[in-house]
């Protein structure tokens, strides 16, 4: 009989917890807060949301070897809150998902009546997507870009890619056809890849041509 | 023929896998045609990539 080899686990590493969660957790939250706003779009909301997985976090204090696992365990519950919140949401009545929130106007004038690329509308070549993702300039605009989306088109556009539901998952909570939803996605990335482009790849970044 | 706008809007169904083999075959030959749309697919990525990691970024 052939023994399973032994895993030995290392030994936990013993931090004086109650100090460095509590340090990072106020650190943490003010950028807890600007996501949940970022997502819920209610102030009251996401204090909520926030408060709730900061209490989660403290009761589980214990678990974590550093601040990076801490920070990146405690944006999953905070995830998972506002996952529960919009799931309520959307099963309230008053919530009805315009698909032209973003009118199909936006994404027309990029081209020409052949359905082409349009001389002004060109998409650049942002470059290298490591170099582009390390530029911390890349993630404050994309911020600023998100705010901007109309209500819904946000709300869609950051399940599917942060919070990251299939788009099924979406129609279902949203009570919207797949189709609506792949509009609505479609024009949400148009009015993105728009504003990232005016606010950040045009603003004096060094960059390749296209 | 696909056109640019087409393409655009299949660069998205292929972000929400809805798009089938044939669909995507010509999708494929449409980007290596058009350095336009090939740079619109790169930035949905980036756009894509860049999300999933908001979240963990570390305050300024």
């Amino acid at each position: 009989m052939i023994c399973p080899p032994v895993m030995v686990a290392p030994p936990p590493i013993k931090f004086p917890s109650l100090l460095v969660v509590e340090d990072d957790a106020s650190t943490f939250r003010s950028d807890m807060l600007r996501f949940a706003r970022l997502q819920l779009r209610d102030d009251f909301l996401a204090e909520e949301a926030v408060q709730e997985s900061l209490v989660l976090a403290w009761e589980k204090r214990g678990q974590f070897k550093n601040r990076s696992q801490l920070k990146t365990w405690v944006f999953s519950i905070l995830k998972n809150k506002i996952i529960d919140i919009m799931r309520s949401r959307a099963r309230s009545p008053v919530l009805v998902i315009d698909v032209d929130e973003i009118p199909e106007s936006a994404g027309d004038a990029m081209f020409d009546e052949d359905g082409n690329w349009r001389d002004d509308a060109r998409p650049s070549n942002w470059g290298d997507p490591e170099q582009c993702l390390s530029d911390r300039q890349f993630f404050r605009v994309l911020e600023v870009c998100l705010e901007r989306l109309p209500d819904n088109a946000a709300r869609v556009f950051m399940m599917r890619e942060i919070l990251g539901f299939e788009v099924n998952e979406i129609c279902k909570e949203l009570s919207i056809s797949v189709s609506n939803c792949s509009v609505i996605l479609h024009r949400a990335r148009i009015i993105l890849r728009m504003c990232l482009t005016d606010r950040w790849f045009n603003s004096g970044r060094p960059h390749d041509e296209l | 023929m696909m056109n640019c706008k087409q393409a655009c809007i299949l660069i998205s169904d292929v972000l929400d896998n809805k798009l089938g083999l044939l669909q995507r075959a010509k999708l494929r030959i449409h980007l290596m045609r058009c350095a336009e749309c090939k740079a619109y697919d790169k930035n949905m990525r980036i756009l894509r990539a860049g999300c999933r990691i908001l979240i963990v970024q570390e305050p300024d």
